[in-house]
């Protein structure tokens, strides 16, 4: 719990999902369709979607064509390339973003939010007005492009996934973290992420709800179903603390310099780069943040592309490591003669940028004493414990494939 | 000899404590100086530990099984020291397994960055007692606690309780990374503060793996609040970034 939040609040996790989403889309595209039982599939041809009479025919996820035509022989299989399913998954989850600091997609028409406010986790079971306002804000925003969603909310993403599943199609199902074990016992067990002999042992032993379930010993569980069924029975205890976890972004900025004619001259070509490079850190420098790396793509006058790489030891906005870095890329790179038509300069990896650790106390009196100490206290210890004992790293080949030879080891002293 | 002035103003301090109370006059003392932290370059992780970090000049122990993320935490208070004008750190490589391709990953400066490789972990100690008595290293990793169960468990615990001696005298903070089927319990006596880490579930990017979130837990925190459980983010992205570095 981060500092400043009472220890009896949590976040409320909230599981928004458009009902065979996948197909909706496709037959949005292209009514004519019809009614059909439809499935689409991916680029290696196994089911990526699938509405509700294929499912009920038993096609699901990861299937391959053949096997989807076998079990319903009547359905449609298409692939999913033809309609615009990336582009409606995309506006989906720009349009609920905007309601949370953290979402996290869980496939087509389905994404976990999380709460940008806390609640009580214990005390009477209600549903705090919060809450209820901005569950209905989300739906409203999801209903408003066309999808009639179903939102589950609680305080755990498994809890919050079954709610959703339960309240189907167009309706909501709120749930106070104190809630969530009674209404999770009565659920099946077919709702836990059991692999499918798993499940099949679970109806022979007449485990059928998850309050069954919670209720086996858990040595027992442990030994059968291995350490996933034990995370199973936490989640159904609502014990499941996953994090919300955002996509991962990587932002970077980017400026392009067209030489014409090509220029040749490494100096200048420099200068240029690097004055060009500052247009692109100065605005870095005044939001506070830094790239951690630098990528060049020069094409050369013969028409050949070079793209250079340089990731900085510590994320950076200053002037001078970014001209340091530049003026290595232009030497590693083969010019063969040859000038540079055209550069495209890159920042990539932009973050905030690091502070340095403010100092409190006066640690020494002079910094540059430091190292000197240190090397006598070092010949002190090789004396008794050998000079291989203390060693100075380097990175002798930064870009070998093998990891074992890209740092060598050599004598501190 | 106390002067004739002394013994007047204890008189005159005596009457008055008996007459208004003992605490009506009291000696001052000095203040306890605050504790320097140092930053871990989890902003969440910083929060919880209070005032900013771990402490220097004190123990800390990072306990958590393989790949769970103890040696990159560690790596990045590392970098975090780093941060200040010429401060020197060391990694006490006991198992053999410093990377420094990672290490530079992390943001370390190898430049500034002594490995030490002794022969057993009674060495170790021996050269951590002497390098933090030393006070020129800003931060000191010790890899490989698992080592200490070998030797002889009365010399590891004088040299651990000297060690946690030595080290308030300095600005240096120490860390021990344990693995939790190898406890040491003179160490989780002396360290000042426990953390244990765990990695939670893999970051992907498509079939690519990007990063992982983890959490960690204050086991033990003689300044601070123990019990609290902090997620932490780890990407990867030719860089090693954390959440805050």
């Amino acid at each position: 719990m981060a500092e400043g939040q009472p220890e009896s609040a949590r976040r409320m996790i909230a599981y928004l999902w458009a009902p065979y989403f996948g197909t909706a889309v496709a037959r949005r595209a292209a009514p004519e369709l019809g009614e059909r039982p439809l499935a689409l599939l991916d680029d290696q041809g196994r089911v990526l979607a699938a509405d509700a009479r294929a499912a009920q025919a038993g096609v699901s996820l990861g299937l391959s064509e053949r096997q989807a035509a076998a079990r319903c022989p009547e359905a449609r299989l298409l692939p999913a390339s033809r309609f615009p399913l990336w582009e409606a998954q995309a506006q989906l989850l720009d349009r609920v973003k905007g309601y949370t600091d953290r979402w996290q997609p869980d496939g087509w028409g389905r994404v976990y939010l999380q709460a940008p406010f806390a609640v009580p986790a214990g005390g009477p079971v209600g549903i705090e007005p919060e809450l209820l306002r901005w569950s209905q804000a989300v739906a409203t925003a999801t209903r408003a492009l066309g999808w009639p969603p179903a939102l589950g909310a609680t305080g755990s993403k498994f809890g919050a996934q079954v709610a959703g599943q339960v309240a189907w199609r167009n309706a909501a199902l709120l749930l106070a973290p104190a809630a969530q074990r009674a209404f999770l016992a009565g659920q099946p067990v077919t709702t836990l992420p059991l692999d499918a002999d798993a499940l099949v042992q679970l109806r022979h032993l007449g485990i059928r709800t998850l309050g069954q379930y919670v209720r086996l010993p858990q040595a027992g569980v442990l030994a059968r179903f291995g350490p996933a069924g034990r995370t199973a029975q936490r989640w159904a205890q609502g014990l499941d603390d996953r994090p919300v976890i955002p996509p991962w972004e990587n932002p970077e900025v980017s400026a392009r310099i067209e030489f014409e004619p090509p220029l040749a001259d490494r100096e200048r070509l420099l200068a240029a780069l690097a004055h060009r490079a500052e247009t692109l850190l100065e605005p870095l420098r005044g939001r506070l943040q830094a790239a951690a790396r630098l990528l060049l793509t020069i094409m050369r006058a013969d028409g050949r592309t070079l793209p250079l790489t340089h990731t900085f030891p510590l994320p950076t906005a200053a002037a001078e490591p970014v001209r340091l870095a530049l003026a290595g890329l232009l030497d590693r790179a083969p010019w063969d003669g040859q000038g540079a038509a055209e550069v495209v300069l890159t920042l990539a990896g932009i973050t905030d940028a690091p502070s340095p650790q403010l100092t409190l106390f006066d640690l020494d009196g002079a910094d540059a004493d430091k190292r000197a100490r240190l090397t006598a206290t070092l010949e002190r210890l090789t004396a008794r414990f050998g000079a291989d004992a203390f060693r100075l790293a380097s990175l002798a080949d930064p870009d070998n494939l093998l990891l074992e030879r890209r740092a060598a080891f050599g004598p501190w002293l | 000899m106390p002067s004739s002035r002394q013994r007047k103003l204890d008189t005159i301090v005596a009457r008055l404590q008996l007459q208004y109370g003992p605490r009506a006059i009291q000696r001052a003392a000095p203040t306890p100086e605050p504790v320097a932290r140092l930053s871990t370059t989890f902003p969440e992780l910083d929060a919880a530990l209070g005032s900013g970090g771990l402490p220097r000049g004190r123990i800390t122990e990072i306990i958590g099984p393989a790949t769970s993320g103890k040696v990159t935490l560690a790596a990045k208070v590392l970098a975090a020291a780093h941060g200040e004008r010429n401060a020197l750190v060391a990694w006490l490589d006991l198992p053999r397994t410093c990377d420094p391709d990672y290490l530079h990953r992390c943001g370390l400066d190898l430049d500034r960055l002594l490995v030490v490789r002794p022969r057993d972990g009674a060495d170790g100690l021996a050269i951590t007692l002497r390098l933090v008595e030393s006070n020129t290293l800003a931060a000191l990793v010790f890899d490989g606690t698992a080592e200490l169960l070998h030797a002889d468990q009365a010399t590891v615990g004088g040299a651990l309780e000297r060690l946690a001696t030595a080290v308030t005298q300095t600005q240096t903070a120490v860390i021990f990374l344990t693995e939790p089927h190898a406890p040491c319990r003179t160490l989780a006596h002396l360290a000042t503060v426990r953390l244990a880490i765990r990695r939670e579930e893999w970051i992907r990017r498509g079939k690519d793996v990007r990063g992982y979130a983890g959490q960690v837990e204050i086991l033990k925190h003689k300044l601070g609040k123990a019990g609290v459980v902090t997620p932490i983010r780890i990407t990867f992205n030719g860089t090693v970034r954390g959440e805050g570095l």
